[in-house]
């Protein structure tokens, strides 16, 4: 199976808080996995420099990024790297979405990373006394 | 086929959504309980817990036990989630075809003992445990797939 890095990308500890809220749920993942934390004064430019140079060395790496916010500075820096085959970049981190990606035990292609997204925007629901979702239950 | 029993009183959740039914490959979750029957909007939230791509059954005991042994959950890879101990004797009792019992978590009450991090058993419970090991069920306690198992035994 191909080797995958994860790599949670934020501004402040989201990340960090991603990451830990994420081991209450699965335990530790089976994956390399880790995590990136834009501070004040910081660079997200020179981050992802960093992080493409990382990238070339491992051409049979997949790395999977999950950026916080569309257009964030952390997400538009890393945009810049989108060059490499070997990389895919996720913005509007979600735990739906990271769930789905950690929890992939398989090799990850296109359809499978386009589900990923799929399930975090699922995971995004509005309730209230009044309506709450009717959904028919299942029979065998 | 049933790929595994577990008990686990929050039924689906985190844990079980997610890293469980990825783990056994199941396509089906089948909660088993009478007390999850009677509670609407309990039901509910198993519905909207429950991962993308399975199908999810609810049942009571009684009614469990009739479609696992006339045959009606063969072709699902079933994983099967109750609430308590008690329940799952009730269903190895009348279901002959499990032989292993995963116990995740149960509820931590004023008459109970700890006997791991999350499992709490009653004096009954471990009564019921007895038999249940008696009768050829292996019995382990695991919270995630990537735990170590713990066989539960008795002195």
């Amino acid at each position: 199976m191909k080797l995958k890095k994860v790599i949670l990308a934020s501004h402040g500890d989201l990340s960090k808080g991603m990451l830990h809220s994420i081991q209450v749920i699965i335990g530790k993942p089976s994956c390399d996995i880790e995590t990136y934390s834009l501070y004040p004064g910081d660079s997200a430019v020179e981050y992802a420099n960093k992080l493409n140079e990382e990238i070339k060395l491992h051409p049979n790496t997949q790395y999977i990024v999950i950026a916080d916010v569309l257009g964030g500075s952390v997400h538009t820096a890393l945009m810049q790297i989108l060059d490499n085959d070997n990389l895919f970049l996720y913005s509007g981190m979600n735990m739906s979405m990271v769930l789905e990606v950690l929890t992939c035990f398989d090799d990850t292609d296109q359809e499978k990373l386009s589900k990923f997204m799929e399930a975090g925007k699922e995971g995004i629901t509005l309730m209230s006394k009044n309506s709450l979702v009717k959904i028919e239950d299942e029979e065998f | 086929m049933i790929k595994c029993v577990r008990i686990d009183h929050r039924l689906i959740h985190g844990q079980v959504a997610f890293s469980w039914t990825k783990f056994l490959d199941a396509d089906c979750i089948f909660l088993i309980s009478d007390q999850l029957m009677k509670n609407e909007i309990r039901m509910a939230a198993m519905k909207i817990a429950k991962p993308s791509g399975v199908k999810l059954v609810m049942k009571n005991i009684e009614d469990a036990i009739k479609l696992i042994n006339n045959g009606s959950t063969d072709k699902y890879k079933l994983f099967i989630i109750l609430e308590s101990i008690e329940d799952a004797y009730r269903l190895t009792k009348n279901v002959p075809s499990i032989k292993k019992i995963n116990i995740g978590g149960t509820q931590s009450k004023d008459d109970r003992y700890q006997i791991s991090k999350a499992v709490f058993i009653s004096k009954e419970d471990e009564q019921k445990l007895k038999e249940m090991i008696k009768m050829g069920i292996e019995i382990e306690i695991r919270l995630v797939p990537t735990d170590i198992e713990k066989k539960v035994h008795f002195m």
